[in-house]
């Protein structure tokens, strides 16, 4: 009994007091700003994100109010001060519009603010990009489109260069406005398609590249689930979204070239006709610095991290190359295709857009792009 | 009182205790025409030391001495030296003898040193002529040879926690002899000059320690439970992990970069209860070498680090045993002889009693077994076998009863993981100058890992209309080792003692193998899919080739010069090596020695871990065809000194630089598998460097020690870690100061303590959230939600917890009973329950309307107590 007694008040004792109840470490800094520029030269808007955390704090806030100016080539292109619509989500946002940089560009960011006494700097130089070789669209099993697309490294100089895949698509969702549905034939028939209006916009579109070595930067997928839960890939994004993009290196270039392989998920696919659309896509491959790289890297393990337990791995680093704050500054150098894909065959679009309204919507898609 | 008076306060108080038992004697004679068996019986009545002479020994002209209060060396001075009679003190004996004539033929004595109540062979026991001023001491199974002048000799032999002996000889052929010694109950080191043993102050080795398991036993310990690797955490060249587990770092390196070895056969996962309790049972435990530098040759395959347990061999006269009742554990011990002086066994069993006393589904237990025969005087056989197994599980359901339209979820987890090892060892004396031992040896570490998740619906109320659909996975890792060694020590002189081999090792590394099975039953079907993944075996093959030479270069110079050639075969690609291993040892007068030493290792298998613990999901995993070995290049110096009789004091500096090591990218962990591990590590390379002082008590009823390291370990590797930029190591902890002593107050009580204080160690922590980007200039699908999970790492390990320190506290009691011997310890570890941060964590508090984030820390070692209780029969 005595010893029952002695192992209980080891245990009570043991787990009383392993972890402290109060905050035990304060990290002491000064105000602190958190700054994502990430320019391209394809897109002409492009938006800097700013969040401050206060002296002393670990908690990080959009701020309003930041004096922003940009600077290409020393002339003043830019300028003014972030704002958004009050509520956390998009305030702290600068928004530079008809944005142009040419390659060999210097570019210069500078954010300020007296007041919280921050004074932050950052340059870049617009790089040469890609080379798009080659582009080919095909179909899979699940008559979602899948690409290759062959880029070529112009500079043969043995070292290491990084790049990022984005995609870009404007979707266009329609509705069978009139049908009558044959159960002898089980299809719809005599279908009067008509457009939904007010749904045009585009996004980055989500992709998947399970068997793309590089992307995957040469990891092999084994997926041991019954169901159809797939693996999620090293290349996922931050948050909610999920590959808008994908960075990847020369590692596995073959001669100076690689073949990229990908599924743009060009979400609600569905065969039920009640939502079906087609989409203006834009394939862009940009060359980025080492610095982005390993920033992207880091924030796509950052995402995933589950951090600071007994058996969890090291946290990844967010690199700055930033003088004065944190966070990241690049402008991407980037080449692009474009295309045209549409879930349901182009006689059934043609019903009711003929090629030309298409191609208006093309011109309107691609006025968003210095192409 | 704060920590810094309690601190104080500690380091006074273990310091008086360890200045006791310093004594003088001083003699008071009056003889006259005394022949010397009257001298030697007037000096045994009045000191503790026993004369050891041979016949020959006489006063040529009776002694006539008078004097008062004089000290024991100034009477053997005044007697001895006129009649041209040398003499040797030693801690229990006083030597006489006369010089010798120089023969030119010259003889050896070869022979083990034993037990001489349970006829255990003892290592590294001293076997030194004391006319020749020659000596040697004996190998890993007891056996020793020496080349010494023909005529008579008188040879004192010792070992710790034995009573000397002196034995007269008149060598006039190679003899061949068992010499027996005696046990006693005091811890004490006996120093003897011109031995050149393999470990300790002695040794041309730097860095090289051997632990008393006496001494083992009465430290202070987790939970009440001796632990050999723990008792090592307490010399200056090694870092403790966290605390209460007996991980450890050596010098910098990292925790997969130490040799263990049982019975010289290599062991992966040396834990059990997560790095808590060492897999080393003191119970069976004969003795542990420890060499953080100055690794002999016949080690090799790790860089930081060489710890050879060897077991005991069982009494080959008496049955014996003993039964321990402890807070975690309970184990028992039996020994005894198959057939008188040929054949002896030893069986030891552990096993932890949580599961009993509370409802955890975990427990361990080990088993030590070995049989040792002996079929002459030149061949003997060694039979070991060990098991351990940790077991771990857990079930859980939904609570709802299955009721008719109801759904039931149930889960199993079982967790199992442990090393079999089994090893035959064959002595074979060749001469008097070489013996040799062949080594056959298997060992294997598995986890296995069953997972079950059951989800049964209820149609109606018969059983048979049960809907079951149940997920089964099965996930298993392996190591499978077989091993073949021949070594041999070969003596051809008293200046030269070489040891050469052959080792080869097979390593059948099974990363991952793995299996689901779905399966449907219904009152009428029953059908499932299954789905199995094996992962590449790969298979290394590794031989090595080794030689040493221990020289003595004259009275004061000793080297130890020896080569290591490692090959290594894996996916059809061969790895060869060159291991150059040097030691210098230059005796400088007065108890003085400078130490030199420079060391080339090369490791060919690794751990992959994230974790701080040891868990059994960490996986050994061999280099590849695209990972080379990792490579260090260690050099040390240091200055030795034992002039002080009891004393001993060191200080050791080395600097060790490590090439190809490799870690985790950040952001990258473990996974449970070994497919790809290559391209989620970093490879890089790392420098550690630091300076160890140590005053340490060896005889008296206290004895102890006092150590300070400072030191410095340092990591870079490629971008995807920390930037490509150096960062601290996980063990890097500059200062370390610690204080332990042990006071043999009778033969029925014994007291221990060990205070320690540390730096912190290293930690990576945010020093600000991270907002969620949204690079692409256009609407994103951002989760604002997952926002607070975001931080700034600045760097890898970029924040040093705050110091440790604690006090642990053993109280031993042994009192002889009726049929057996009982020993009670009891024990307060932490005893004034610091929380010592082991490691940090973010997280978030709610205050004044809003949620703060910061960081806190956990202790895994707070105030414990404990209590054993032991019967000796």
């Amino acid at each position: 009994m005595i010893k029952k007694i002695i192992l209980f008040v080891a245990i009570a004792l043991t787990i009383c007091s392993c972890e402290n109840e109060d905050i035990d470490i304060t990290v002491r800094h000064k105000a602190t700003a958190d700054i994502r520029a990430i320019l391209n030269n394809v897109t002409r808007k492009n938006t800097i994100e700013i969040a401050v955390t206060k002296e002393n704090s670990m908690e990080v806030n959009y701020r309003n109010g930041m004096s922003v100016s940009l600077y290409v080539n020393g002339q003043l292109t830019h300028s003014g001060i972030t704002s958004g619509e009050g509520s956390s989500y998009r305030s702290g946002d600068f928004e530079l519009t008809d944005c142009h940089f040419n390659v060999g560009d210097k570019v210069e960011l500078f954010v300020d603010s007296d007041t919280l006494d921050i004074h932050a700097s950052a340059q870049c130089v617009v790089d040469q990009p890609v080379v798009i070789k080659d582009f080919k669209r095909v179909f899979d099993e699940r008559s979602s489109p899948l690409y290759y697309i062959t880029i070529n490294e112009p500079l043969d100089d043995g070292k290491d260069h990084f790049y990022r895949l984005s995609i870009y698509s404007q979707n266009t969702y329609f509705y069978p406005y009139d049908y009558y549905y044959d159960s002898n034939e089980n299809s719809f028939n005599n279908i009067i398609w008509k457009r939904v209006d007010n749904n045009l916009y585009y996004l980055s579109s989500d992709f998947s590249f399970d068997n793309d070595i590089a992307l995957n930067d040469g990891q092999s997928r084994v997926n041991m689930n019954l169901g159809d839960t797939v693996i999620k890939t090293y290349g996922t994004w931050m948050g909610g979204t999920e590959n808008t993009y994908a960075i990847f290196s020369n590692k596995y270039f073959e001669n100076g070239e690689y073949t990229l392989r990908i599924n743009p998920e060009l979400s609600n696919i569905s065969y039920s006709i009640w939502n079906q659309k087609w989409n203006h896509l834009l394939v862009c491959v940009s060359r980025i610095s080492d610095d982005e790289y390993y920033f992207l890297h880091a924030s796509t393990l950052l995402s995933q991290y589950d951090g600071g337990k007994l058996f969890s791995g090291n946290p990844p680093s967010l690199n700055s190359n930033i003088n004065g704050a944190k966070g990241i500054f690049a402008v991407e150098s980037t080449s692009a295709v474009y295309d045209f894909w549409s879930c349901v065959s182009i006689e059934q679009v043609q019903q009711i857009f003929n090629a030309d309204t298409i191609a208006a919507e093309k011109e309107v898609f691609l006025q968003n792009f210095n192409l | 009182m704060n920590n810094k008076t309690i601190a104080k306060v500690i380091a006074i108080t273990m310091a008086l205790m360890m200045s006791i038992g310093t004594h003088a004697q001083n003699i008071t004679l009056s003889l006259k025409a005394a022949t010397i068996n009257d001298f030697v019986s007037a000096i045994q009545d009045q000191t503790s030391y026993t004369f050891v002479y041979g016949s020959d020994i006489v006063f040529r002209q009776p002694l006539n001495i008078n004097v008062k209060s004089a000290t024991l060396a100034d009477v053997l001075k005044e007697v001895m030296e006129p009649e041209g009679i040398r003499y040797e003190r030693t801690r229990q004996h006083i030597m006489l003898f006369y010089d010798k004539v120089a023969q030119s033929n010259v003889k050896t004595i070869s022979g083990h040193v034993i037990d001489a109540t349970s006829r255990e062979t003892l290592i590294g026991a001293t076997v030194y002529s004391v006319n020749d001023h020659k000596g040697t001491t004996t190998n890993s199974y007891g056996f020793f040879s020496l080349t010494l002048p023909e005529g008579y000799t008188m040879l004192h032999v010792s070992y710790m926690g034995y009573i000397s002996k002196g034995v007269a000889l008149s060598i006039q052929a190679d003899t061949a002899m068992i010499i027996e010694l005696l046990t006693d109950n005091r811890i004490e080191e006996v120093v003897v000059e011109a031995t050149r043993p393999e470990t300790g102050i002695m040794s041309s080795r730097t860095g090289a320690v051997a632990m008393d398991i006496g001494a083992i036993k009465s430290m202070p310990s987790f939970l009440g439970e001796p632990d050999v690797l723990k008792a090592l955490q307490m010399l200056p060249s090694v870092q403790r992990g966290v605390s209460g587990t007996s991980i450890m770092s050596v010098r910098g390196g990292n925790r997969d970069q130490n040799l263990y070895l049982l019975d010289g056969v290599p062991f992966y996962n040396v834990d059990h209860l997560f790095g808590f309790i060492s897999a080393f049972t003191p119970d069976a435990t004969k003795r542990v070498d420890f060499f953080s530098s100055s690794f002999p040759s016949r080690y090799g395959g790790r860089l930081s680090s060489v710890i050879d347990v060897r077991t005991k061999d069982g009494d080959m006269q008496h049955y014996h045993g003993s039964l321990t009742l402890g807070t975690i554990t309970s184990h028992i011990t039996l020994e005894g002889p198959i057939c008188d002086d040929k054949t002896s066994f030893i069986v030891s069993f552990r096993r932890s009693l949580v599961d009993m006393l509370l409802p955890l589904k975990f427990n361990f237990y080990d088993i030590n077994a070995k049989i040792n025969h002996i079929f002459n005087d030149r061949n003997r056989l060694f039979s070991t076998f060990y098991m351990g197994r940790d077991k771990m599980g857990q079930k859980e359901n939904n609570g709802y009863k299955v009721n008719i339209g109801e759904t039931c979820n149930q889960q199993d987890v079982a967790l199992g993981w442990g090393n079999t090892m089994g090893s035959l060892r064959w002595n074979h004396i060749f001469s008097h100058k070489v013996f040799s031992n062949m080594t056959l040896a298997r060992n294997k570490f598995y986890f296995d890992c069953d997972y079950a998740n059951t989800n049964s619906v209820k149609k109606d109320a018969t059983d048979a209309s049960h809907e079951r659909i149940t997920d089964k996975m099965n996930s298993n890792s392996q190591i499978d080792d077989w091993m073949a060694m021949y070594d041999i020590d070969y003596n051809p002189n008293h200046s030269n003692h070489v040891k050469f081999g052959l080792q080869y090792t097979l390593h059948r590394f099974m990363p991952d193998k793995s299996s689901v099975i779905h399966e449907v039953e219904t009152a009428d079907t029953l059908f499932f899919i299954g789905r199995s993944h094996d992962s590449d075996k790969r298979i290394g093959n590794e031989t090595d080739i080794y030689i040493e030479d221990d020289i003595a270069l004259g009275d004061h110079i000793n080297a130890n010069v020896g080569f290591r050639f490692p090959f290594f075969v894996i996916e059809s690609k061969l790895y060869k090596a060159v291991e150059p291993r040097l030691s210098l040892t230059v005796k400088a007068g007065y108890g003085m020695r400078f130490k030199g030493a420079y060391t080339r290792m090369h490791q060919y298998v690794h751990l992959l871990t994230t974790s701080r613990v040891s868990i059994p999901a960490d996986l050994w995993m061999p280099i590849s065809k695209n990972i080379k070995p990792m490579e260090s290049d260690l050099f040390v110096m240091g200055l030795y000194y034992n002039g002080l009789e009891g004393w001993e004091a060191s200080a050791e500096a080395y600097y060790k630089e490590m090439r190809d090591i490799f870690d985790y990218k950040d952001g990258y962990g473990f996974n449970n598998s070994g497919e790809d591990w290559e391209k989620i590590v970093a490879v890089g390379r790392g420098v550690s460097r630091g300076i160890e002082f140590s005053i340490r008590r060896t005889q008296g009823p206290v004895t102890g020690s006092v150590n300070y390291t400072f030191s410095r370990s340092e990591r870079k590797f490629d971008r995807n870690v920390n930037n490509g930029k150096w960062f601290r190591a996980d063990f890097d902890r500059p200062h370390k100061f610690n204080i332990n002593a042990m006071w043999h107050i009778s033969n029925r009580y014994e007291f221990a303590a060990s205070w320690s204080l540390s730096s912190g160690t290293m930690a990576t922590i945010s020093s600000m959230q991270a907002i969620s980007p949204n690079i692409d200039a256009v609407i994103t699908s951002v989760d604002w939600w997952n926002m607070h999970d975001l931080f700034y790492y600045d760097g890898r390990n970029n924040y040093r917890l705050p110091n440790t320190h604690s006090l642990d506290l053993s109280f031993m009691m042994h009192r002889q009973r009726k049929w057996f011997k009982r020993t009670i310890a009891i024990g307060l570890m932490n005893a004034y329950n610091h929380h010592n941060a082991d490691w940090a964590f973010m997280d978030e508090k709610y205050v004044d309307d809003h949620w703060s984030v910061g960081v806190k820390t956990m202790c895994m070692n707070p105030i414990l107590p404990s209590f054993s209780y032991t019967m000796t029969f």
